[in-house]
Formats: C-alpha cells, structure tokens, sequence
C-alpha cells in the first residue's frame, strides 16, 4: 500500500462519484430491505462500488489488479459507504483482510489471493479482533491446525476464505483458512450492527497456511490501519447523523416556531458540527501519514480514534434527542447509524482504551 | 520566503540585543513601544500594509512566518497589535488624508489607537450601542461611555462606533468616527479584572466636541466600516491552535518527567486534551494550508474558536487542580493565575454562546430564535 497517490481536488471528485452513485444504489429503502432479506449482503451495490468503481481494490497494488492507492483514497470509500450504511463487506475484505495479506511480506500469498479480492469477487473476512491471543496453533506437517475462538468476526458468512491472527509457538502468525475447511463453527451473532453481521467463528483443528512470519508488528501496523478504517466510517456516519439532524430541526415546528431555533437544539447541532469538522481534520491527517512511518501511523491512529469513538456516539445520540420520541422509533433511520457507530467505536480499541495506550506513550503512567 | 526569513534573522541578531541592552530587563509599555518602533523602522512590524503605507505588502503565510521566527527568538510583544492590525487597515481603505497620515504615526506608536466598541448595554449584542454623536454645526457632540477598551490608558487616538441616526434600523444608524484621547469631554479609567490585571479601559463621553471631518467612512456606514480587517486576521484563531497544542504536548512532558507519577484519573484527563489538542493542530494547520493556497476560509474560524476556547479553559482548570493546595494559597501563582485569566477565553473576541448561535444560523441556517 503507497501514500497517497491523489491530490485532495481528486478526492473530492472521487468522493461525489461515490456518494453519487450509493445515493442511488443505497438509499435507506434499500439498506432495509436488504436487513430485512437476511443475506446480510446487498450484491448489486457490492458489485458497482467493489467491481464497477474500483473500490475494492483501492489498497491492493496494480501489479495484482488493484487500484495501487492509500489510505487517504480508501478512507474517502469507507466514509462514503458508512454514511450509505451500505449492506457491504468493505471494511474486513477489501481492508482489513487486504491489508493483511499485505502487511505479511508473503509475495507468494499477494499473488495468490489479492487479485480475487480486487474486482470484489472474492470476500474474505478478517477474524482478529482480538489480536492473536485467543487462539492456540499446532504444527503438523505441512500445514497449521488451528484451535479456538474468534469473536466479532464481520461478513463471516459471505466469506469464501478468513484471515486468522493466531499465536504460533515462536510468536504471532497469520493464516488463510479456506472457509468450507473442516472443523469450522460459524455461530451468527446477533449483531447490534444490523448492516454488517458478525459471527462466532470456532475452529477445532482447522487447517491453515501459514502466510509470511512473524505478524507482531504487522500486526501493530493492521490495528492501526483498522482505527483509520473504522474512525473514517464513523465521520461518514457522523456527518450524515448530524445533516439528519440539522434538517429536523428546520422542519419540526412546536410551541410556534421550528424546534432550530431554540438555543439549546441550535446549539447541540453546532456542538455536533465542531465535533464532525474536528473528526474531519483528524481523519483526513491520519490517512495521508507515510505507511512506512509505523511510530507516527501508530501515535496518529490512537489520536483519530480516541476523538472518533468519543464524539460519534455522542452525535448520535444528540441526533436522536434532537428528535424527540420519534427518534425513538424503528423506523426512523437514526438508530441503524447508532448501531453502525457503537460498533465502529469497539473495533481496535474505544476511545477509554486508545487514550490508555497513548498515556503509556507519553509517560504518564507508570 | 526564505530571503525574507533570512533578512529577519539578520535584522533580529542586530536589533533585539541593542534593545536588550537599552532597557535592561524593562518590559514596561515604554520599553515595549520602543521595540514596535524599531520593528516598524524596519518594516517588520508593519509587514503587512502596503508598500505605500511603509510596509512590504506581504501576505499572510509571510506574515505569520515572520511572527514565528519573532517569537522564536524571544522578542517582546509588539504593544500596539490593535493600531497596526486593526485601526490601520481601516484608515487605510476609508480615512480622508488627515486620518492616513495617522498610519505611519501607528506604526511608530507616536500614536496608540484604540476601538471603542463595546458598551456596558452592548456587548455580544454590539449593534445596539447608544453612544451618541449628534452633528451641531461642524461638529459632533459625543455622550456615552464605551467599555472593554484594550489599550484604553494609553491610547492617543480611538476608532468610535456611535449611533448618529437613532431612527435607522441599528445596524444602519451607526457611525465610525475618529478622535483624541484628550478631547475634552473623554474620560478614562481602568477596569479591574478578577485576575487583578487591568488591559482595558472605560471611556466616558460627556459633552465631547469633535469635528465632522473625523467621520471615517460615509455617514452611518460605521458598522461595515469597521468589518475591515487585514486578510491574516482570520489565520489568528488557527495560530492559537497550534499554540494550544503546544502548550498541551509542553505540558504532558513536564507532568511526565515528575517523579510522582500522576492518577490515573488526572492521566486520562491529559491524554483527553492530548487527543483534542492534537486533533484541534490538525484543524488550524489545515485553515492555514487553505489560506496558503488562496482559500478563503469560512467555518473553521468559528469552529476553532470555539473548541480552541473551551479546551484552552479546561487545560487551566486541570493545571490549578494539579497545583492543588498550592494554587489556592499563593505557592503556585501562575496556577491561580492562569486559571481566573482562563474565565475570559469563552468570553472575550465573541462568547462561545455567540459563537455556537453563528455555526447554527450561519453554517447550518438554522432559523433565528
């Protein structure tokens, strides 16, 4: 994966492409309906953004069939789906698991695996949430059985292969689990998320090949890529809440007069404004720091997602108050992004344990 | 810009140690004038007004990078920034020859300007001020009193707002009209703040004469007479924010190389304006890129103001907690210090409650109340 490669006026025409064309594909009649059939994919989209538009192979070098892009590019992508809330697998395939395979150094595992995942018509979900800590390995000849659990596993069910994070005897390792392999559990979860499933995946000595070696500090360099990802979805998912929000507030009218232009409505949604523009500077400034710069991409990281897990949540939830009992309801559309947000606000590390990890960093705890 | 910054050094290694031998650790308002005069003397204070003017015509990035490398060196603070940033533009664009003539004095501080504005009945609401400025022959008589004067004592000259057509929408019955501070009639005292500091003045008016050739601007045009301001203006709310993350990071780092490690609490509390200190840099260092490439910018002002406002204010709070019993008995003074001057910074240059009421209408056209 390169730097960015795009200059900011080429973003921005990306950027309207994009929402362009989910405006059109992913309105929140389809998001529905899409929740409602249960496929947990809405294959129309996942084709024009993934295949059509490129998206899904944004990160993946040209040498592979990708766009050979950054993360500047791909944030655009992800803020653009979340605000869609587009029922597609784009954070664990074309991201996180992307990244992965990447990040492994196993050029052999590159050719192998990313040219199916950059026209979309493979997806592969990443299942290491967790890091490598909940899942033992033993060796046997050639290949890896793989013994455990792993929790929050999105999109696992349209997955035709997983990336697993697992502890070796000698460290961290990663490996590519064929999805129909024996000895694999996938237990659906009752995702809070209801555009992005997740499930239980247990593994009872399922095979895995083992792609590159040591993963720890892939590893480090994948949460940190995985807090950009998810911080860009939640400014996506913001700045739509907040536009919700605004508009309501024009609209309703009590006591005589639209509800705006109460002060204390007025000022919750100028609060909620900062707050996006803030989540703006931060994410557009993490996503253009130099991948190779693993200490700035890790302190960058922890900084953009302490802010973004913090204030998403809360301009959610404002949005909700802002509309009263009505935004208390199925169907008004504020709660499918709370779901989106509360989960995006856990994935690598909330803002309690982002702000934990950079008090070490600065010293101030012991 | 390199030659330029180039030329400062040179100026800066000759002049600033000439000036610290002639005032001798003075930094009174004396010895501070002095400083703006050898400043101005070298164009450097004055750098951004136009060449006819004195200055070297110089944008704002040029601007701002010459306000670094002052503060880099250590340079005293130029007294007379409301004159040279303020006042002068404004002459400039819409003063007659008499008033023009002022601007070269301003960069010299032989004269020192102040604005009356504010009014004790007209402060977020200023547009409805009600010093008055009657014409009786060639002259206005001025009655009122005007509050929150920066430079208020020292001050030779002011830039008055007064309503000269009480039958006008307010807005449009408000006139800029220049004057001296020794009119009679003009009457000045200091106004004490909480902090025992005393920047700003009351400026009363009793019966105070002066000519109609001081109008500045068209009659009753004061009001957008006075929305005239030098271009980097605007890039000042985006300096404050890098200077607040840098205050923040200057901070951690002294609270970290403390023996006693802090609580946990007070380390999650600094990693929060960590966090929103950074995040607030990224915000002003993009305002200014924008800027730099000719944009102009539009929210961020109001937006970095208002975070800049709230966590500037939250910091000293945190600072006068970690002094504990020291900040509340006089052993830590600059912990007390800082905290009671904190109390100003949601209030002064537009209250954060204003400020958020401007996002609202202005950025997000909610309807007025």
């Amino acid at each position: 994966m390169k730097n960015a490669t795009t200059t900011e006026a080429e973003r921005a025409e990306f950027r309207s492409s994009l929402r362009d064309y989910l405006s059109k594909a992913s309105p929140e009649s389809r998001v529905r309906s899409v929740i409602d059939s249960g496929t947990g994919l809405d294959e129309a989209a996942w084709k024009g953004l993934a295949t059509d538009l490129g998206v899904a192979g944004l990160l993946i070098p040209e040498e592979f069939g990708g766009q050979g892009m950054g993360m500047a590019e791909m944030a655009v992508a992800l803020e653009e789906s979340a605000r869609a809330l587009a029922v597609v697998p784009l954070l664990t395939s074309s991201v996180l698991s992307t990244l992965a395979i990447q990040l492994s150094g196993d050029q052999e595992a590159c050719a192998k695996y990313l040219p199916g995942l950059a026209d979309g018509s493979e997806i592969f979900a990443f299942a290491g949430l967790d890091g490598a800590l909940t899942t033992t390995v033993a060796r046997n000849e050639t290949f890896w059985g793989l013994y455990g659990s792993k929790t929050a596993v999105l999109n696992a069910s349209l997955a035709s292969r997983f990336l697993v994070v697992a502890n070796t005897p000698d460290g961290t390792g990663l490996f590519v689990v064929e999805g129909d392999a024996g000895g694999i559990v996938i237990r659906p979860q009752d995702a809070l998320d209801l555009t992005r499933p997740t499930a239980l995946v247990t593994f009872e000595g399922t095979e895995g090949t083992r792609i590159g070696g040591d993963f720890t500090d892939a590893l480090k360099s994948l949460q940190s890529f995985g807090r950009i990802a998810t911080s860009a979805e939640l400014l996506g998912a913001s700045e739509r809440l907040m536009e919700v929000a605004v508009e309501y507030a024009k609209t309703r009218e009590q006591f005589g007069k639209p509800i705006g232009a109460f002060q204390a409505i007025k000022h919750r949604c100028s609060e909620m404004f900062a707050h996006v523009e803030s989540m703006r500077a931060a994410v557009g400034s993490a996503a253009l720091v130099d991948p190779e710069d693993t200490a700035a991409l890790h302190e960058q990281s922890l900084v953009v997602k302490a802010y973004c897990a913090r204030f998403a949540p809360w301009i959610a939830e404002a949005t909700i108050q802002v509309h009263g009992g009505i935004g208390f309801t199925w169907e008004h559309v504020a709660h499918l992004y709370l779901r989106r947000v509360k989960t995006d606000e856990v994935l690598f590390g909330d803002a309690l344990a982002c702000r934990g990890a950079l008090q070490e960093m600065l010293g101030l705890t012991a | 810009m390199d030659d330029l910054l180039a030329e400062l050094r040179v100026w800066l290694d000759d002049a600033l140690p000439k000036w610290k031998a002639k005032w001798n650790g003075d930094t009174s308002w004396d010895a501070l004038c002095d400083w703006q005069r050898m400043s101005a003397a070298g164009k450097w204070a004055t750098a951004a007004w136009p060449v006819e003017f004195g200055g070297r015509g110089l944008g704002t990035m040029d601007v701002l990078a010459i306000e670094d490398v002052m503060a880099s060196y250590g340079a005293p603070q130029i007294p007379g920034m409301i004159g040279l940033k303020n006042v002068a533009p404004t002459l400039m664009k819409f003063g007659n020859e008499e008033q023009r003539a002022s601007v070269p004095r301003i960069g010299s501080t032989d004269e020192v300007w102040c604005q009356g504005f504010s009014e004790p009945g007209a402060g977020s609401d200023l547009a409805s001020l009600r010093t008055r400025a009657v014409i009786d022959g060639d002259e206005f008589v001025i009655n009122g009193q005007k509050i929150w004067t920066s430079n208020g004592m020292h001050a030779t000259h002011m830039q008055l707002l007064a309503r000269t057509d009480p039958d006008a929408p307010k807005h449009k019955g408000i006139s800029a009209i220049t004057l001296s501070m020794k009119t009679p009639g003009v009457e000045v005292r200091p106004i004490k703040q909480i902090n025992g500091g005393a920047e700003f003045a009351e400026v009363f008016f009793t019966d105070a004469r002066v000519p109609v050739a001081n109008l500045l601007g068209p009659l009753h045009e004061g009001w957008n007479v006075t929305m005239t301001t030098l271009g980097h203006e605007r890039a000042g709310v985006a300096v404050f924010a890098g200077r607040l993350e840098q205050r923040i990071r200057s901070l951690i780092e002294d609270v970290s190389k403390q023996e006693q490690k802090v609580s946990p609490i007070v380390a999650d509390e600094l990693s929060e304006f960590y966090v929103e200190a950074r995040v607030l840099g990224m915000m002003g260092r993009q305002m200014l890129n924008k800027i730099a490439s000719g944009g102009t910018p539009g929210s961020e002002q109001s937006v970095i103001k208002m975070v800049w406002s709230e966590l500037s204010q939250q910091v000293d709070g945190v600072v006068m907690s970690m002094a504990g019993v020291d900040g509340v008995t006089g052993e830590d003074p600059t912990a007390a210090m800082g905290y009671l001057s904190a109390r100003s910074a949601t209030i002064a240059a537009g209250t954060s409650d204003i400020v958020k009421n401007i996002i609202g209408d202005r950025v997000l056209g909610l309807p007025r109340d």
